[in-house]
């Protein structure tokens, strides 16, 4: 094996991997940014929009185009109607956030319920399963079309976030949100355009990605996983810093994979948020972890 | 006294309803006490019963029970007692759910149910958490995992763990039959398929304790490294495959293998990952990687996903196609092949029962129900203290092969002057359609290979 034969796989992966991770992540730092709550129910939207294409495009056979956007839309209100709910009961940080964690089991198991928990359930791609060859690398039409959208869509929401005056009304409110509320802020609006737009990125994200996958009741840990690990590695909250973080997990993950000899890929996510909480704690960019 | 007419009419019909009733009634409760109250005997299945593994494994242990119970169940005494399935799902098939379920379900079973025999397990590393269980309730349960430690647990301490018993053939012993089929195939196509020589082998298990004993630390002191070296091949790569791979995709797995002018790739899985795994071995673009020579590597081994070919769940369809060309071992009459008298006789019921191939587990499953019944029999006794001795004297010709058990409860496995228990190889075809491709019985025979062309060859006999 060549320099050029690990070094070229790595770049590729390491690139189409990270665009992929910063795409599932970016709406759960966003949350976290104006809310200052993680949304522990995240990877079960992710979950939820897969589901649904199924219901619509494979059980009822609906177009899929019709059937994508009939789940993003089931997808938002269910996410909305599961913080709001919660909102409507408890203030505490701390119980909402688990309340989302249960939230997130109880749609597995009314999914692994209505769907039989079959594995097995393949949803329909927007891309061919075919691949091409660049530099001696293998790519899947559908990694680097996802890839590539994810970019797109991580410089529209960087746009948004830092060109639009309710993107300064959202960066003011993740700063402070009190005094954002003095200053004529509606906080509670920009809450739930954020949350609604970081529900719409993680369907975008299960749209992508499912497809290669299969769907099942417990798939919703792994991009769950992965936009934790992104959140606590670019400092809570750090929208601009989540980008970084998602590809230092994926490069962490794809050259362990290529030097180290033992399989550790499943969980290099959670070495290095380890890694981090150890020697940056406050992330990359520098959001206090508070105790 | 008199009675008009009309008086006399309506008193008898009065008297002849209440008659007719009661005469009706007491001929009923007569018939009622007549009919003995049917018996059962509980069997408590703890199955992944989420995956068709675990529902193909219920529907081969239902079928044997619907024959017995069809044929007047069991005499125990003088008493007639029919069979019945009490099954808990333990979504074991999934790598990720944890063993907790199969406790919790053999708990269930055992003190709730009240079943009087266990028969079920899949996953290794759920059955090892489920067998102390069995033993602590002295209950006999014959499993199916892969794990030799199945066999080294009744070993290590026979009067308090001889209720376990592994009715399926062990990850050693299915090596044996395992690691020539490589080497059979190919000369085969050394010698008359292709023409080129292949060496270059890469060998992924999945992480679960069965594929252990084949893979261990991976590298050059896995287990199967030794062996595969011995015999010719050049072992470029062994190792676990992860379970959620980077980016959601195995390309960059692949892309290693490329690099290692890898030739042909030997996998040992059973759970719910290899359609993607193998979705991504077909769209890999393996001519991108100078080093192959563009060759798409030769996919066999133990895929238990890849033996599913029915209307509950197609693999082919799961892969989109991709397995197209898969080579996949096994056990059992998966398709119709005369292993003993009763193997293509079950493989036809199964499938008119339920539409689609039985799988590996299931000859063993459905031999279990038989050969526990005989025993119970024999034992003229629903205890499993009494049941144990004649379980032990097994020896049963069921569709999957000759069930005999070793002295640690293990199947006794014999090779000559054939395989007691033979292993199968079938290949997916661009048909969408399964094809018996080679068994142990014959080994250096193989029927309707298709080759990576797309042509068929009928038959082929390897010359050593």
């Amino acid at each position: 094996m060549n320099f050029f034969s690990l070094f070229f796989p790595i770049i590729i992966y390491g690139l189409l991997f990270g665009l992929n991770y910063a795409l599932i992540s970016i709406g759960f730092t966003l949350v976290f940014g104006v809310s200052k709550i993680l949304n522990l129910s995240y990877g079960a939207l992710y979950m939820t929009t897969a589901y649904m294409i199924y219901f619509f495009a494979v059980m009822n056979n609906l177009p899929l185009i019709i059937s994508i956007l009939i789940s993003i839309v089931i997808t938002i209100l269910i996410g909305l109607a599961i913080f709001y709910t919660i909102l409507k009961f408890t203030v505490n940080p701390m119980i909402f956030m688990v309340t989302m964690l249960l939230f997130a089991l109880l749609l597995q198991y009314i999914y692994s319920y209505l769907f039989g928990g079959q594995v097995g359930l393949i949803i329909p791609s927007l891309f061919p399963n075919v691949s091409i060859g660049l530099f001696g690398v293998s790519i899947n039409l559908s990694l680097l079309a996802s890839s590539l959208i994810s970019l797109l869509l991580i410089f529209l929401v960087s746009f948004w976030i830092y060109k639009t005056s309710i993107g300064r009304r959202i960066r003011a409110t993740a700063e402070d949100p009190e005094v954002s509320e003095l200053l004529g802020i509606n906080t509670k609006q920009i809450i739930i355009i954020v949350l609604s737009i970081s529900i719409l990125l993680v369907s975008i994200a299960s749209i992508l990605l499912v497809p290669t996958q299969e769907v099942t009741p417990t798939m919703w840990v792994d991009p769950f996983v992965i936009a934790f690990a992104v959140s606590i590695i670019g400092g809570l909250g750090k929208f601009e810093w989540a980008i970084p973080a998602a590809f230092i997990v994926s490069f962490a993950e794809v050259i362990s994979q290529y030097l180290i000899p033992y399989n550790v890929s499943d969980i290099v996510a959670f070495i290095i948020v380890i890694l981090f909480i150890v020697v940056f704690p406050n992330g990359l960019g520098g959001a206090r972890i508070e105790s | 006294m008199s009675y008009s007419k009309n008086t006399k009419i309506v008193i008898t019909v009065v008297i002849v309803v209440i008659l007719v009733a009661a005469i009706t009634l007491g001929a009923y409760y007569m018939q009622q006490s007549q009919t003995p109250t049917k018996k059962y005997i509980l069997i408590g299945m703890p199955l992944p019963l989420n995956s068709p593994i675990g529902v193909n494994m219920l529907d081969s242990a239902q079928l044997a029970v619907n024959q017995i119970n069809g044929n007047g169940g069991v005499t125990i005494n003088g008493t007639h007692y029919y069979l019945k399935i009490i099954s808990y799902d333990t979504e074991e098939a999934d790598p990720s759910i944890p063993v907790s379920n199969g406790i919790s379900a053999m708990t269930a079973l055992i003190t709730q149910d009240k079943v009087n025999f266990l028969i079920g397990g899949y996953r290794s590393d759920v059955v090892d958490a489920e067998l102390p269980i069995a033993a602590q309730y002295h209950t006999i349960y014959i499993t199916f995992g892969a794990d030799p430690e199945i066999s080294t647990f009744v070993a290590e301490n026979y009067t308090a763990h001889k209720y376990i018993f592994n009715g399926f053939v062990n990850a050693t012993n299915q090596g044996i039959q395992y690691g020539a089929l490589p080497v059979y195939m190919l000369l085969a196509y050394k010698e008359g398929l292709l023409k080129q020589n292949i060496t270059n082998f890469a060998i992924l298990g999945e992480q679960a304790a069965w594929t252990k004993v084949d893979i261990g630390n991976g590298g050059t002191s896995s287990p199967l490294y030794k062996p595969f070296e011995e015999v010719g091949f050049n072992v470029t790569y062994i190792n676990y495959f992860p379970l959620s791979p980077p980016g959601g995709s195995y390309d960059s797995l692949f892309s290693q293998l490329a690099d290692l002018n890898t030739q042909a790739i030997y996998i040992l899985a059973a759970g719910t990952e290899t359609p993607l795994l193998v979705s991504n071995w077909d769209s890999f673009n393996w001519s991108a990687d100078k080093a192959t020579g563009g060759m798409k590597p030769i996919l066999m081994g133990a895929d238990v996903m890849a033996e599913m070919e029915g209307k509950t769940y197609d693999y082919f369809n799961a892969t989109n196609g991709g397995c197209n060309g898969e080579f996949t071992f096994g056990w059992g009459p998966m398709l119709p092949i005369n292993i003993t008298n009763s193997s293509i006789p079950f493989y036809n019921e199964f499938y008119s029962n339920y539409s689609f191939n039985p799988i590996f587990e299931d000859g063993f499953v459905y031999s279990a129900i038989y050969y526990l019944t005989q025993a119970i029999e024999k034992a003229q006794n629903l205890s499993s203290n009494a049941v144990i001795p004649y379980l032990e004297q097994t020896n049963y010709s069921g569709p999957a092969g000759l069930i005999k058990f070793s002295s640690s409860h293990g199947l006794i496995i014999n090779l000559k002057p054939v395989p007691s228990v033979p292993a199968v190889a079938m290949q997916w075809h661009k048909d969408g359609k399964l094809y018996l491709v080679w068994s142990s019985l014959n080994p250096l025979t193989f029927t309707n290979i298709q080759l990576p062309n797309g042509t068929v060859v009928p038959k082929i006999t390897v010359i050593l």
